[in-house]
């Protein structure tokens, strides 16, 4: 029988019992093999208790095995003491785009992402979430949405040697884009694992400006600045995190360039800021740089404002607009419309052991170069394995929409007598574009095995039937988003 | 650029000790070797104030620089001054090594003065701010409870306090409470 001795260490009689008997007879030693006592409470719950096990299983009376040195607390504190300030309006930091108080006054759904909250979706009245993502959709795919995607990481990276670090960094060449240029880009760990991606915008010929995911912002810069000051400390490079200077907002849609020409006397046309190009303009009378762009496969340009103005220019946006029905969408129709195009996220097609290999993006890895971050590792015998699940689409066949995170059986039962899989559910939702369940997953020789049948198990039992499919659901071509 | 707004917009906290938004200022992040003369002559040509030791604030008419690191300063300028303070910095050390970014967007600046300033913020960061400790003209990176800050003491007692514009609210809220009335601990006394 079980019986806890240290409730926040979850120490048992069991395990003092055990350390007298391993031989860690004084009461120092007792401590620091059970942990027992060396929880926030410093044993005021414990340690009484503790010493009168130890003392019974060593036979002796508990004065002489002693007790462990005091420490604070020694009287009694409460627990709001503990807790300190943070509680309430600040029980955690709450980061906030220069377009918060629109997205809540406008009924906004929040999802937390980090520290930021980003809306989810906007329902209007008694709208669903479901219904208010579809509709976002619908209208951003026929006519004009809006996102707000402030939250992307932005990291300026500027220097003579710049360009070589980013073709360390990244698994493709940097350095070889033009200034006015962007280019997507991939970062590996040194173990080759995927760890974050973005565009990359070169500024001037010394200059970067390097997107990163929202939740890599700071851990991206901090990898840069550790590759810069413990291993390249001598090549001519600095970095600096501008995430918050500006509002970066999505104009995104069939009437995306429409809506933009009406508040700019600047060439928008497809030969002045043509698709993965960059301008700086001016805007409503705002300074912005606009970035012609698209994680959604529509015409899309993400505009850059001082943060300051991020108002002014979003207010600006749903005039202009409102004559196409402009739609805010939030992170749930960004997440659907991303995987209707078969564009991976980090953290979902990712989670620390996939390689790009395993993603079919081969496309953005140089073999050309002499070296990047993770090219060593994705050369060992395990990264270039065949047997490494690989993407694909996954379509079921009765429309439904694949549970998140399950499993694709295989025949047989493995050590344990658990079902044998080939496969997983990395991103599953409805496409209202497509009117039914669409998803990406990693599926064993995935890419060779098109049209394949594979068997879902549900949590509530059943099975949901899959067919392997290519991952991009719509516009295969990409024509519309370089139109 | 009359549609600029600052993230806490002018709020304003009276306890005992007095928290303020000082609203948008020119911020400019400079990086490069602190010891060469172009630099130092940049800095100079944009703010009129020399290169401040570790740890320090130097502060001038409506500007200011700080000390960030070894290889980094924040100069501060009226925001609307900031393009044309950028582009001296950036004719001063045409050709060389350095990173000059106008940041002044990405920020909060708040003002915490009155009796209790300096028990306010021994509250929230791991600093010494006893009077000996802490002089004016000194500058601390730091933690202010759960965000980073950055923060110094001008000649009339009261602390100017950086922090990223998207936890303004946090930061605040933060100072709001550490002032509040009731909560004085007489430390600095």
């Amino acid at each position: 029988m079980k019986s806890w001795l240290d409730y926040q260490n979850d120490v048992k009689v069991s395990d003092v019992q055990l350390a007298a008997r391993e031989g860690y007879e004084s009461v120092e030693h007792a401590k620091r093999y059970t942990t027992l006592g060396m929880a926030t409470d410093q044993g005021k719950l414990s340690n009484i208790n503790g010493l009168a096990i130890l003392s019974d299983a060593l036979g002796q009376p508990i004065p002489q095995t002693g007790t462990t040195t005091f420490r604070p607390p020694y009287t009694p504190i409460s627990f709001s003491a503990i807790a300190g300030a943070a509680r309430g309006e600040i029980f955690q930091p709450l980061r906030k785009t220069p377009l918060h108080a629109w997205h809540e006054a406008n009924g906004a759904h929040w999802e937390p992402v980090g520290q930021w909250r980003r809306p989810y979706c906007y329902p209007k009245g008694e709208e669903s979430h479901r219904d208010a993502v579809n509709r976002e959709i619908t209208q951003t795919r026929t006519r004009l949405g809006l996102l707000d995607a402030s939250t992307l990481g932005k990291i300026i990276v500027k220097g003579p040697d710049a360009g070589r670090f980013l073709d360390m960094l990244y698994t493709n060449v940097m350095s070889s884009l033009k200034p006015g240029r962007c280019r997507y880009g991939l970062m590996c760990n040194e173990n080759g694992f995927l760890m974050d991606d973005g565009v990359v915008a070169r500024l001037d010929e010394e200059t970067f400006l390097c997107h990163t995911t929202t939740g890599g912002a700071e851990g991206v810069h901090g990898h840069m600045e550790d590759w810069l000051q413990c291993e390249w400390w001598d090549w001519k490079v600095y970095t600096a995190n501008v995430t918050e200077q500006y509002a970066q907002i999505a104009v995104v849609g069939p009437k995306a360039r429409e809506t933009l020409a009406k508040l700019t006397n600047a060439d928008l046309g497809n030969d002045a800021l043509p698709f993965m190009g960059w301008a700086d303009l001016t805007l409503a009378g705002l300074p912005v740089r606009a970035y012609r762009i698209s994680f959604s496969g529509e015409l899309s340009y993400e505009i850059a404002v001082p943060a300051s103005l991020g108002r002014a220019l979003w207010d600006a946006l749903l005039e202009a607009g409102a004559e196409h029905g402009v739609t805010p969408y939030g992170t749930e129709g960004l997440h659907v419309m991303r995987a209707e195009k078969g564009f991976i996220m980090i953290g979902d097609e990712t989670d620390g052991t996939v390689i790009p290999q395993d993603l079919g993006l081969g496309w953005a890895i140089s073999r050309k170069k002499a070296d990047y971050l993770g090219k060593r590792a994705q050369e060992r015998s395990h990264m270039t394995d065949p047997n490494r699940w690989k993407l694909v689409g996954l379509e079921t066949l009765d429309g439904s929409v694949l549970p998140d995170g399950a499993y694709a059986t295989a025949p047989g039962h493995n050590a344990n007598g658990q079902r044998n899989t080939q496969g997983r559910v990395t991103s599953t939702y409805y496409s209202p574009t497509l009117g039914r369940g669409i998803a990406m997953g990693l599926v064993h020789n995935g890419p060779d095995r098109m049209g394949d049948m594979l068997d879902f198990p549900k949590v509530d039992g059943g099975i949901v039937k899959a067919r392997i499919v290519d991952p991009v659901f719509y516009d295969k071509d990409g024509e519309k988003q370089n139109v | 650029m009359s549609d600029a707004v600052s993230a806490l917009n002018g709020a304003r906290y009276e306890g005992f000790a007095t928290i303020e938004d000082q609203g948008l200022s020119g911020m400019i992040t400079l990086r490069g070797d602190l010891a060469s003369k172009d630099l130092k002559a940049a800095v100079k040509s944009a703010t009129g104030l020399g290169i401040p030791a570790q740890r320090q604030a130097l502060t001038g008419k409506g500007t200011a620089a700080l000390w960030m690191s070894p290889d980094e300063l924040l100069l501060l300028c009226p925001y609307a001054e900031v393009t044309e303070r950028l582009a001296a910095i950036e004719a001063a050390l045409k050709g060389q090594h350095f990173l000059a970014q106008n940041v002044s967007d990405a920020r909060a600046l708040l003002r915490i003065s009155g009796a209790g300033a300096r028990e306010t913020l021994a509250k929230l960061c791991p600093v010494d701010l006893a009077p000996e400790a802490f002089p004016p003209g000194m500058l601390r990176r730091t933690r202010m409870a759960q965000i980073p800050a950055a923060f110094w003491l001008n000649n009339e007692g009261a602390f100017h306090l950086i922090c990223f514009r998207s936890v303004a609210d946090y930061a605040f809220n933060l100072l709001k409470a550490s002032a509040r009335r009731g909560g004085e601990v007489g430390l600095y006394a």
